[in-house]
This record gives structure tokens, C-alpha cells and sequence, in this order.
């Protein structure tokens, strides 16, 4: 059997597929199906674990079993396409969002969303406070031109189900009386402290910080109510950490 | 840290380092550990402006550094993946590492990657195969790499070349050199029966430019036991007792390397001290040049 054909039937022996066994030609202390075993294994465990330490709160709230079920779908399903492994995660939440046994949990993806914000935000090195003294150095006429920035890894969610609360009571061993008819709008972004600092929106400050997100002017932000209000505390927290004027990069 | 500011460590003749593991990372960073030198994964420092990144720009320039991918994926039968030679090349660029180092195995195939060491056959054709991508990375890189015997679980029928013929005519062909692990030594002649006294007499010694000590797990399997390579645990009686034959002809640097249920530090600097104590009778002060 030329290499490339081995190589070919071995991988789709790791994912599960129909291959001739026999044809690999394989020896050992144990039979080929069961060496052949220990690859799959370590080869499916890998990404679990890879995944776990990325979606924490995703595997205590389906517990160890059903994780390591969704786990080695998505392994199988998404294949990883670099040697680093980092950004792989990248793609959990949207399959769990696809995926038929995660149907009656219908907040997972959005759990996992939230863990991987929290993954990513915790990434990020560099921080900077608000260039106040830049901003001054504008003309009135170009302020109003000015569109605002978060920090790098910033990442807003919003969800049809209580996720903050369901995230917040995963972390404190505690998910007990929770509404689950609310919706709720979470932001998390980078923190030099903390890691990761991540808080429920209220529906002004969702609006507020959707519209940065979108690019809109300083002129146009100010169009909102309690916009002062809104820009202050946004910057007091280091959610608004930069700004540039628009159209230019 | 730029290119031109980087300056290399050299790691001496004898030298004992650890495995670089972010459990530890501010540890060192704080407390400055005495070890010899220091061997990160090479893939998890690729991205630019991170926390791993910056603990290495602070290690730098305390500790000569190793290099150990286990991404290229020399073995497979794909082209050599640009994109992670040039990640590759830049992060060595950035801090010109004293040994670069990568495995005698394949993880990708079709484009698709394993995360995983997997066998490869010791055959001409994987030998060409080996051969011809670790030159094109070598060409790039402009330096030399260290390539390292594998554990392997099973042996492919069609190996027509010994493991030890298959690593040194690597070595012929290319100008690399060998990383010898003894513990994969050990776990494939108790899993494989393959002959490690035989493997230290046959693999070329002048060569080695590195040695890797650690430790493995029991696994039970229904008809039977086996050993996994998990490098979870203290270096096994069986591994020291090759490491002690091994320094009689052979003054590479060793590394204690801890990838999974990672212990204190203090655990690995114990192990560090063993080492320097089984070797005590063979050091000489040589410098392994970079």
C-alpha cells in the first residue's frame, strides 16, 4: 500500500469511517482494531480536553458524559485545519446552535459563546486608557466625527435566554431559580486585572454599545438618550478604551 | 523582540532543562529556577502580542531556549504546510533558539490535522517522503533540526528498516540531527519488544543532539497492559538506567519533559536534580555550540 493511501485509510479509521483494517497491515502485542484504538482515543481525548479547557461552563452544565459525546462529534464533524489548536474552539458554539442532541438546552450555544469570549478576552496583553488628551487636541467639528472603540477580543451576546445568569450561577456551583423566560444582552472584554470582565446589559447600554459596534458617529451616538451618561461609564470601565475619526483608519 | 535583538544561550554539554508549561509560567518567570535551559512547544508561541509570548521575551534572556514543534508534520504524505513554516521561521527569527527540534511522525493528512504523533512505516518511500520535507524546511529555516525517535503503539508489516537505520539515514541525508527520547525507547520495548540496549549500540551517537527523560502510564486493556506515552509522571527506574548508559558516550543535553497532569514545579526540579546526579559520573564541561 503506497503512503499516502495508508495515510489516508489510517485518518479515516480515527474519524470513524469504513476501513479495511486488514489492508493497513499492522502488528503489535494486541490485535489491529484495538491498537489502532489507542489512537483514536488519544486522538478524540486531545480535542476534549482542548475543549474543556475552553468551554468549562458548557461541560458542568451537561455533564461529563454528554460533553465527551458533543466533543467527539464536533471532532469529527469540523476538521482542524492548522497544526495550532487555538483557534479551533472558534466553531463550538455554532455547532452546538446545529446540533439536534443540544436541542432541549437551548441556551448552550450561547453558554459557549460566553465561555469562549471569556477564553479569548483573557488573551489580550495590551491595554490602553482613553486618549483623553488626543481628543481635546480636536476641533468641536471633528469630534462630531469620531467613532469610538473597544478593546481587542471585546464580544457582545445577546440571548433569548437568562445566559448571564446561567453563567454566573455555573461559576458559583449554583443554577437553581433562575427565570428562564428572560432575555439577556451580556458584554465581555478584556480586563488588565481580571482577565476577562463580562456584565449584563440593560437595553439602553446594549443600544449604546451596538451602535459603536456598528460604527456610528460621535454626532449620531449623541443622538440617543442618556448618551453622556452612557459614554462616561462605558469609558470608566475601559469598554470604550480609543477612539479614531471616521474614514480614516 | 526583534530579530536583531535576539542573541542566542547556548546550552552546554550536560546541561538538564525542563519543558516550558504555563502552569509554571510565572513561577519562573518569578523565582528564575536553576535550570539550565528551557524547551517551549513551538506552536504555542506562534501568535504575536500574548501572554506567552511576553513570558517568553522575560525568559529569554535568562535561559537558552529549545524549540520543539510538533506541528510539521514531517512524515505525512501533504506538502509542507507554508503557512506554519513561516510562523515557524518567525518565532525562531524573533529569538534564535540554541536547538530546534521536530518528530519522526505524521498529523495531518489531506489538509486535515490530528493533534497527534502518528506512525509512520520504515520504509524507502517513507524515508524519501521524510527526507525530501525536512530538507525543504531545513532550507527555509537555514539551520538544522533534531529530529526524535517516536513512541508507537503498533508496527506497520512492510517496515522493511530498522527505527535506529531509519533516524540515522535521516541523519545522512539531511545534516540534522537526532533527539533521543529514552523513555519512548523504553515504552516501545516493552509495548514492541523492539530492543533498547540494541537501539543505543545502533543509533548514531554523535549525532544526538538532545536527549528527552519522561515519564509514562499503565494502561490496562482487556487482554492485557500496555504503556502510553502520556509524559504524566516521574521518570521511570528503567529510563534513568538508560540515561545513566547513555551518558557514558554522549554529553547532549537532557530535558525533564511534564505535558500532562502537570505537578509543582518543585516536583520538576527534583527530577533535574536526579538527573544531574545520575550523570555526575560522566560530565565534562564542553559547550554544545548553537
Amino acid at each position: 500500500m503506497k503512503l499516502s493511501q495508508l495515510q489516508n485509510n489510517f485518518s479515516k479509521h480515527l474519524l470513524h469511517e469504513a476501513v479495511d483494517i486488514d489492508a493497513l497491515d499492522i502488528t503489535g502485542p494486541f490485535p489491529p482494531e484495538q491498537l489502532l484504538g489507542l489512537y483514536r482515543n488519544n486522538f478524540y481525548m486531545s480535542f476534549r480536553d482542548y475543549l474543556l479547557a475552553c468551554f468549562p461552563s458548557v461541560e458542568a452544565l451537561v455533564g461529563d458524559e454528554f460533553f465527551e459525546q458533543l466533543t467527539k462529534a464536533f471532532t469529527r464533524d469540523k476538521s482542524l485545519e492548522c497544526a495550532s489548536i487555538e483557534y479551533y474552539g472558534a466553531q463550538f458554539a455554532d455547532y452546538i446552535a446545529t446540533c439536534e442532541q443540544t436541542k432541549p438546552l437551548p441556551y448552550l450555544a450561547d453558554i459557549a459563546r460566553f465561555d469562549w469570549a471569556v477564553d479569548r478576552a483573557k488573551s489580550v496583553i495590551e491595554f490602553n486608557e482613553f486618549p483623553f488628551e488626543q481628543l481635546a487636541q480636536l476641533s468641536e467639528q471633528q469630534q462630531l466625527t469620531i467613532v469610538f472603540s473597544t478593546p481587542p477580543n471585546t464580544c457582545l451576546i445577546t440571548s433569548q435566554s437568562p445566559v448571564f445568569d446561567i453563567w454566573c450561577g455555573v461559576q458559583k456551583g449554583d443554577v437553581d431559580g433562575i427565570d428562564m423566560q428572560q432575555s439577556q444582552s451580556i458584554v465581555i472584554f478584556p480586563n488588565a486585572t481580571q482577565g476577562a470582565q463580562y456584565q449584563e446589559l440593560s437595553v439602553p447600554q446594549y443600544e449604546f454599545i451596538s451602535a459603536v459596534y456598528r460604527g456610528e458617529s460621535l454626532q449620531s451616538l449623541a443622538q440617543m438618550s442618556d448618551f453622556q451618561q452612557l459614554l462616561q461609564y462605558f469609558i470608566s470601565i475601559s469598554l470604550i478604551n480609543n477612539f479614531r475619526i471616521q474614514g480614516e483608519l | 523582540m526583534s530579530a536583531q535583538q535576539s542573541k542566542a544561550l547556548s546550552i552546554k554539554a550536560n546541561a538538564i532543562g525542563i519543558g516550558l508549561r504555563s502552569p509554571h509560567h510565572q513561577q519562573i518567570v518569578e523565582e528564575l529556577p536553576a535550570v539550565d535551559w528551557l524547551e517551549i512547544h513551538s506552536e504555542n508561541f506562534f501568535t504575536e502580542n500574548t501572554l506567552n509570548r511576553r513570558i517568553l521575551d522575560q525568559l529569554s534572556t535568562s535561559y537558552p531556549l529549545s524549540m520543539h514543534g510538533i506541528g510539521l508534520s514531517l512524515g505525512s504524505t501533504d506538502p509542507v504546510n507554508q503557512q506554519h513554516l513561516s510562523q515557524m521561521k518567525a518565532l525562531i527569527d524573533c529569538y534564535n533558539p540554541a536547538l530546534i527540534s521536530e518528530h519522526l511522525s505524521w498529523s495531518s493528512v489531506n489538509s486535515r490535522y490530528f493533534n497527534d504523533l502518528l506512525p509512520v512505516p520504515y520504509t524507502k518511500e517513507s524515508l524519501d517522503v521524510f527526507c525530501d520535507k525536512l530538507n525543504q524546511v531545513q532550507d527555509v529555516l537555514g539551520r538544522a533540526l533534531h529530529i526524535e525517535n517516536p513512541t508507537t503503539y503498533l508496527a506497520f508489516k512492510n517496515s522493511n528498516i530498522f527505527e535506529w537505520d531509519f533516524l540515522n539515514e535521516i541523519e545522512q541525508r539531511c545534516g540534522c540531527g537526532l533527539l533521543l527520547d529514552l523513555n519512548n525507547i523504553y515504552v516501545n520495548s516493552v509495548n514492541l519488544g523492539l530492543d533498547a540496549q540494541q537501539y543505543l549500540r545502533e543509533i548514531n551517537l554523535s549525532a544526538v543532539k538532545e536527549i528527552h527523560l519522561a515519564g509514562f502510564t499503565r494502561k490496562q486493556l482487556d487482554n492485557g497492559e500496555i504503556l502510553i506515552d502520556t509524559h504524566g509522571s516521574e521518570v521511570s527506574e528503567p529510563v534513568w538506567q538508560l540515561f545513566s548508559q547513555i551518558r557514558e558516550h554522549c554529553n547532549a543535553p537532557a530535558l525533564i519533559e511534564w505535558d500532562t497532569d502537570i505537578p509543582a514545579l518543585e516536583i520538576l526540579l527534583e527530577q533535574v536534580a536526579i538527573a544531574r546526579k545520575v550523570q555526575s559520573k560522566f560530565e565534562s564541561i564542553e559547550a554544545v555550540s548553537a
